[in-house]
C-alpha cells in the first residue's frame, strides 16, 4: 500500500508493509528498513528501526492529520505531508477580480460598508482579528459593493470569501 | 480571603487555581463561552459564566467580573497578567463592592501608571531614569549645553515627531550644532514644528527587570532580576535568570534602586520594575527605570526557579493582610532558570496566528521542566484571545546547562494540529550568538533568518509517516495493548521523579 504525497516541493511515495511483527519500510533514498511500532500513547509512537547490518536506532514522533495533511512532529520541527496537486493558495483579491477573500483566519470586528456602497480604492470594507492580530480588507479598485457574505461577529476561516466589489462604469472608465 | 474569583484564563488562570488550593483558599473560575470547556474552568472549585467569547464582553467587563463574583460568593479577586490586571477601575469596584484585590491599591495604580508621574517620582526616590531635555527653551546654546550635560550619543527628536523623522544621533559636541539643523528643518517639513527635545541614545538597550513584593507592613525585598531582551516587535519571546553579561556592581544597584521605588510609590503587592540597560562606548554598564509593573508577570516562574519563593502564593498572603515572612536576606537566587513561550503563530509566515483543535498535546518533562500550560490535548485553540498556549521553563545548575535542558525539551514537544513557535524557538536556542548571550533588544527583529527552517525530511520522519499511513485505523488499538503490555515512561508524567 503506497501513496503518493508533496513535501517541501518534492513528490514522494509512502507505504509500509506488515512483515511479522515489523514493518518493512522504502524510504525514498531507495533504502529499505525494518521498523517495529515499540509503544504508543495515542498519536505519539516509539518506533525502533533496523537497516541491514546497524545497530537498531530507537526514536519518538507524533503523526496526526491535519486539515487533509500527514503532520510528522519529530524533534521540535513539524513536517506536512500533503496531497499532490491539491491546490492550497486561495483566489486573492487583484484588480481583475472584486471577490475579496479573508487574508487570515479570525473573527470580524467591523463591516465599515452595506450592500449597495460606493467604495473608492483602498476603503476599508472590513476588519478581522485573531489573538490580537488585526487585519484590514480594503477595496482593490473603486466601484460598488454588490455582495457581503459576514457579519460583525462571524468567525472566518482563512480565503473565505468576505465580500464582492464591481468596478462600476464610471470608476472603471477613469 | 475564602474565596477567591480568577479574573483571566488560560495558564495564569491554572496557575492562580493551583495556588489557592496550596493556601487553603477556594477558587471560582470565570470564563467566558469560548472558554467553558477548558481546563481552568474544570480545574477550579467553582465555576461561573462571564459572558460571550470576545473579551469586551467578557474578561475585559468590570462591571461583569464584580457581580460574577458576588454571584459565586468570592471575596476575593486575582486579575492575573493582561485583561484588566493594570486597569485601576477593578480595585476601585473592588472596594466598592467590600471585595478584596490581589494587587496593589488603585491609586498606586494610577500613580505608576502615569508615565510623566512615575518618572518625577523615580527621579526624587534616586532611580536613575533616561536623563533628557523637554524644556521651552529652544536656543541653539541651551540645547548644545543641555546635550553636553546629558553625554553623548545624544538622540535628538521632533516634539511633535513619529517615524522616525527629525529624528538625528550625535556622538559628540562638535557635531551638534549641524545635525540639530538638520533635524529641526526635516521637523519643520515634516510636522510644521521645529520644537526638539534630547534624550541621551541607548546604545545596545537590554531589557532587564526586577522582581519586588510589598507587605502592607512596610517590607520590601526584591527577588533579583530577569533578562527580558529577546523580544519581537515588543512581545517577549524567551526571559531568563539571572540577566546574560551583567555587571554585578550594576546588578546589586537595579535591585536596592527597585526597593526605593516600590518603597517610594507606597506599593503593596507584587510587582516588576523595568529598567533598559546600555552598553556604553567605554565597556561600562549603566541602567535607567523604564516603568513598574503593577501586576504578576508571564515570567515570574524564572524567578520562582531560583528563588524557590512561590509568587503567586506571596500575592496571597500580601492581599491577605499577612507581612512577607521573608527577609531579604533569605532570598537568593541559586542557578539558572530560562523560559520559552509557546506561541500559536506560524513563524515562517510572519507570525500569522494558527487556530484548530489540538490533535496532538504532549508537552516534556523531566527534572527541572516546567511547563505552565492552559491547553491540552482536544482542546480548540480560539482566535479570541492572546496566542500564547504554555510556558517551559528549565533550571540547571548554569546557564550553559540551562539551554541545554531548554533545547532538549523543545525538542520533546509534540504539538499538532496548529502551527507553533516551537521550530523558531529552536533556532533561537541553537544559535551561537544566544549561547553567548550577546545580544540585544533588537536582536530577533534583525535575525529573520531564524524564522525560515532549513534542510531535509530526515528518514526518521518518513518511517513514522509511513507507518501511520499504513496502520493508522488499528493505532489505537496497538497503543492499549503496548500500554497494558509496559507503562510507557512518558505517560506517567513526572511521577517517576517522586519514587
Amino acid at each position: 500500500m503506497r501513496s503518493e504525497y508533496e513535501i517541501l516541493g518534492e513528490r514522494v511515495h509512502l507505504g509500509a508493509e506488515m512483515d511479522g511483527d515489523e514493518w518493512r519500510v522504502d524510504l525514498p533514498t531507495g533504502e529499505a528498513v525494518r521498523v517495529k511500532l515499540i509503544a504508543a500513547q495515542g498519536s505519539v509512537m516509539q518506533l525502533r528501526v533496523t537497516s541491514d547490518g546497524e545497530q537498531a536506532r530507537q526514536f519518538e514522533a507524533a503523526v496526526a492529520e491535519v486539515d487533509g495533511e500527514l503532520n510528522v512532529s519529530f524533534e521540535g520541527r513539524v513536517y506536512r505531508f500533503g496531497q499532490p496537486n491539491r491546490s492550497e493558495a486561495f483566489p486573492r483579491a487583484s484588480s481583475s477580480s472584486g471577490a475579496l477573500h479573508a487574508p487570515m483566519l479570525g473573527v470580524v470586528t467591523d463591516v465599515a460598508v452595506g450592500v449597495g456602497d460606493r467604495v473608492a480604492q483602498g476603503d476599508r470594507i472590513l476588519v478581522l482579528e485573531a489573538m490580537k492580530v488585526i487585519a484590514t480588507v480594503e477595496a482593490p479598485f473603486a466601484g460598488r459593493v454588490t455582495s457581503l457574505c459576514v457579519a460583525k461577529g462571524d468567525r472566518v476561516a482563512a480565503g473565505t470569501l468576505v465580500a464582492v466589489i464591481e468596478a462600476s462604469r464610471e470608476e472603471a472608465s477613469n | 480571603m475564602k474565596r477567591l474569583l480568577v479574573a483571566n484564563r488560560g495558564e495564569v488562570a491554572v496557575r492562580i487555581v493551583r495556588a489557592c488550593r496550596e493556601s487553603g483558599i477556594e477558587s471560582v473560575a470565570a470564563y467566558s463561552d469560548a472558554d467553558a470547556d477548558a481546563p481552568f474552568t474544570r480545574l477550579a472549585d467553582y465555576c461561573i459564566r462571564l459572558g460571550p467569547a470576545p473579551a469586551a464582553e467578557s474578561y475585559l467587563d468590570v462591571s461583569r467580573v464584580i457581580a460574577a463574583a458576588k454571584e459565586s460568593g468570592a471575596d476575593a479577586i486575582h486579575p492575573g497578567y493582561g485583561f484588566l490586571s493594570e486597569r485601576a477601575e477593578l480595585p476601585d469596584a473592588c472596594e466598592a463592592a467590600g471585595l478584596t484585590f490581589v494587587g496593589p491599591p488603585a491609586a498606586v495604580m494610577r500613580a505608576l501608571g502615569d508615565k510623566v508621574g512615575a518618572k518625577e517620582l523615580m527621579i526624587k526616590a534616586g532611580v536613575p531614569t533616561v536623563p533628557g531635555y523637554h524644556g521651552s527653551d529652544q536656543a541653539d546654546s541651551t540645547l548644545l549645553a543641555a546635550a553636553n550635560g546629558i553625554g553623548y550619543p545624544v538622540l535628538i527628536k521632533a516634539a511633535a515627531g513619529g517615524g522616525g523623522r527629525g529624528m538625528r544621533v550625535v556622538s559628540n559636541s562638535a557635531e551638534f550644532g549641524a545635525q540639530l539643523q538638520e533635524a529641526r528643518k526635516e521637523a519643520g517639513r515634516a510636522f510644521g514644528d521645529g520644537r526638539m527635545l534630547l534624550e541621551k541614545y541607548i546604545q545596545r538597550p537590554r531589557h532587564v527587570e526586577v522582581q519586588f513584593a510589598a507587605d502592607s507592613h512596610g517590607s520590601v525585598i526584591h527577588l533579583f532580576e530577569r533578562e527580558c531582551s529577546l523580544q519581537r516587535r515588543h512581545q517577549k519571546v524567551t526571559e531568563e535568570s539571572p540577566a546574560v553579561r551583567l555587571d554585578p556592581i550594576v546588578r546589586s544597584e537595579m535591585c536596592s534602586a527597585t526597593v526605593r521605588a516600590a518603597l517610594a510609590a507606597g506599593y503593596v503587592g507584587v510587582g516588576t520594575a523595568e529598567f533598559l540597560v546600555s552598553e556604553e562606548t567605554d565597556g561600562l554598564q549603566e541602567f535607567y527605570f523604564l516603568e513598574v509593573n503593577a501586576r504578576l508577570q508571564v515570567e515570574h516562574p524564572v524567578t520562582e526557579m531560583c528563588t524557590g519563593i512561590d509568587i503567586v502564593a506571596l500575592q496571597l498572603r500580601i492581599a491577605a493582610g499577612e507581612p512577607l515572612l521573608i527577609a531579604q536576606d533569605d532570598v537568593h537566587s541559586r542557578g539558572h532558570s530560562i523560559e520559552a513561550r509557546i506561541y500559536a503563530e506560524d513563524p515562517a509566515n510572519e507570525f500569522a496566528p494558527s487556530i484548530g483543535k489540538l490533535h496532538v498535546w504532549r508537552p516534556p518533562a523531566g527534572p527541572g521542566i516546567r511547563v505552565d500550560s492552559g491547553v491540552e490535548q482536544g482542546s480548540e485553540v480560539s482566535p479570541y484571545y492572546d496566542a500564547m498556549l504554555a510556558k517551559v521553563i528549565v533550571h540547571a545548575e548554569n546557564r550553559a546547562a540551562a539551554h541545554r535542558r531548554l533545547e532538549t525539551a523543545l525538542r520533546d514537544f509534540h504539538v499538532l494540529g496548529v502551527r507553533t513557535n516551537i521550530p523558531y524557538l529552536l533556532s533561537i536556542s541553537r544559535d551561537p550568538v544566544f549561547a553567548a548571550g550577546d545580544f540585544d533588544t533588537g536582536f530577533l527583529d534583525r535575525r529573520t533568518d531564524l524564522r525560515t527552517e532549513s534542510g531535509s525530511v530526515p528518514n526518521e520522519v518518513f518511517v513514522a509517516a509511513s507507518v501511520f499511513g499504513a496502520c493508522e485505523p488499528s493505532l489505537r488499538k496497538t497503543a492499549a495493548v503496548a500500554q497494558a503490555v509496559r507503562p510507557s515512561p512518558w505517560a506517567a508524567g513526572d511521577s517517576w521523579r517522586n519514587a
